[in-house]
């Protein structure tokens, strides 16, 4: 095995073996037992006394949900004018202006739901203030948010019969203190280690080997890259994120980066199984995704080191793979890895450039934001998959003739209901956003917009198609990665991603709660023979078929006009 | 202008939370 592809079996099997430690840990923390945490308990109640929180009240699901949305309703008021006015506020040594309406709109959106879309550039398009007031903070608060809904569902699932499902405040701010904001210190003094900088002066005038002369983007970088990928948030520092220089310096950095991008996710797995005291349960799941993320791991990394076929006929060895929008520093193998972590888990940062990746790559790509539930985002992606849980009991109830049952309680029409309208969601922004922009690209090219439809892509054909395809699967995944190419920093694209981003973020977090909230209510009935389990690997086998099935109804035909027909048409 | 139509897109915005509501009450009695 050559050191490449070394280096990502031991992200892989580095990151497994530090998330069920870390599982069995958050188990302890949102079960309110002892741990090493526990002097931060002071802070914690200090935040309570300040927001006017009493920790001991128990919520409904509904109460829990309100004071979900509340807050983030609140967070989307103060970083829309931070973001707006951004220009005549301090730390703003660079100078940088405000915000364009639309562009506000849509970054403001893309933080507040963990999506980390970027239309701007970090280093022109923020200040310092925003970069830390609102975009780090934001991907503390955001992720948070997931984690807490999480929190919700683990509570719902393990009472026999209860009418709540714990209090949304203690799980969120507990996800901070204890979790979020231990990890990304001990982070980002590996990344100030590894040459990230950490700084609140402006740029760096120097003159290049060539006699040119440059000034080079620094600022507080270190403190938000950690978060960023912890928080499974993604958005870069500089505007090509993870490929900078500066923010992911060398391999041991991008190493540190993969399994942090991966870390969290993974425990939350682990988490539910010990939560529940089911660890067979979390392990059917965790063997579940991971043979998905495997496949699509190992693809794309052939797919990568195989070398570009366009690049080959013109007599050229590739030795390395494919490495056009690679860093040499970081390899192909590596990239491929960090492609399909990033776009598994909702991270949505990048360390190369998805749009000169092979027609695979980007087909796997765009899949794995499809199923959103490979690992997923933090708390978000087992709620995704909680959802194909529910599905899946209730279609093996109907195969063998039972009332289907999760965990002792009845899955019936208004679960199903749910479940149903939450499952379509996703496909229904997808595949409309695209439509709509395809048909203003064919029929309405010479809209006198600031950018023309005509104009929208460098690419034309199916790589272009793939492209605004992209650009709505990651919005609509919470992603947030780019397949770039497309001129998106315009009213269009700003309003519709933002329009997509809110809805594909509260409504898939809405229904897996309201199900736990709502089974949780009902008679624990007792387990018995005939009891469908649904920890065995049958039933993981059943889970994987009934996402494969939605995800290939659902986006084959979108995925055949993309990156399938490139493929096939080289 | 580019302060109202800031305005009217943070509105948007607070109707997608209104719409959110909306949804939870709904999923009690769907």
């Amino acid at each position: 095995m050559n050191t490449n592809l070394t280096g990502v079996v031991a992200m892989l099997v580095l990151t497994i073996i530090m998330a069920i430690p870390l599982g069995r840990y958050m188990a302890k923390v949102y079960q309110g037992e002892r741990v090493w945490t526990d002097f931060l308990s002071p802070l914690e109640r200090l935040l309570y006394r300040l927001g006017g929180i009493n920790p001991a009240e128990e919520m409904t699901w509904q109460r829990f949900l309100r004071a979900l949305l509340t807050i983030n309703m609140l967070w989307l008021v103060y970083g829309f004018i931070m973001l707006f006015y951004q220009g005549i506020l301090p730390l703003n040594p660079d100078g940088n202006p405000g915000m364009t309406p639309d562009l506000t709109f849509n970054t403001v959106i893309s933080f507040v739901v963990n999506c980390n879309l970027q239309h701007y550039s970090g280093e022109s398009g923020m200040t310092y203030l925003t970069q830390l007031g609102v975009v780090m903070y934001f991907q503390f608060v955001s992720a948070a948010t997931g984690m807490a809904a999480l929190a919700g569902v683990y509570k719902a699932m393990q009472e026999k019969q209860s009418s709540t499902i714990g209090n949304f405040y203690v799980y969120f701010i507990q996800s901070i203190t204890r979790v979020l904001l231990p990890l990304s210190i001990v982070l980002a003094l590996f990344l100030i280690i590894g040459g990230t900088p950490m700084t609140f002066e402006g740029k760096i005038p120097l003159t290049t080997l060539q006699g040119a002369e440059q000034n080079i983007s620094q600022g507080p970088a270190a403190a938000m890259i950690a978060i960023k990928q912890l928080g499974t948030n993604g958005g870069g520092f500089f505007g090509v994120n993870s490929a900078h220089p500066l923010e992911n310096p060398n391999y041991l950095t991008n190493m540190l980066s993969t399994m942090a991008i991966l870390l969290i996710p993974m425990s939350m797995v682990f988490a539910l199984g010990f939560y529940l005291k089911r660890r067979r349960l979390a392990w059917t799941i965790f063997g579940v995704m991971s043979i998905g993320f495997l496949v699509f791991v190992v693809s794309t990394v052939i797919a990568e080191t195989a070398g570009n076929p366009a690049i080959a006929d013109m007599g050229i060895q590739q030795q390395l793979g494919s490495m056009e929008g690679k860093e040499i520093r970081i390899g192909a193998e590596a990239s491929a890895f960090w492609g399909i972590a990033t776009t598994a888990t909702s991270n949505g940062s990048v360390n190369a450039m998805h749009d000169s990746m092979t027609p695979i790559s980007g087909f796997l790509q765009l899949l794995d934001m499809m199923i959103n539930a490979l690992y997923g985002g933090v708390g978000v992606g087992l709620l995704n998959y909680y959802i194909f849980i529910i599905i899946a009991v209730f279609i093996s109830g109907l195969m063998v003739g039972r009332t289907p049952e999760l965990l002792g309680k009845k899955v019936e029409i208004r679960e199903m209901k749910i479940a149903t309208l939450i499952t379509l969601l996703h496909p229904f922004l997808i595949l409309v956003g695209t439509a709509l922009s395809s048909y203003l690209l064919v029929h309405h090219a010479d809209i006198a917009w600031v950018v023309k439809p005509g104009n929208w892509l460098n690419n034309p054909g199916n790589h272009g198609f793939s492209e605004m395809l992209y650009e709505y699967t990651s919005s609509s995944a919470n992603n947030g990665s780019g397949f770039e190419g497309l001129g998106d920093n315009n009213f269009f694209w700003n309003v519709s991603c933002g329009i997509v981003l809110i809805l594909s973020r509260f409504i898939p977090i809405i229904g897996p709660v309201a199900i736990a909230g709502l089974l949780a209510q009902k008679q624990y009935i007792p387990e018995s023979s005939g009891t469908l389990r649904v920890d065995t690997g049958t039933f993981g086998v059943m889970t994987f078929a009934v996402i494969f099935i939605v995800a290939a109804l659902s986006f084959f035909p979108a995925l055949a006009l993309g990156p399938l027909a490139e493929y096939f048409s080289y | 202008m580019q302060t109202l139509i800031a305005a009217a897109l943070l509105l948007l915005g607070l109707l997608c939370f209104a719409f959110f509501y909306w949804i939870t009450n709904r999923f009690d009695k769907i």
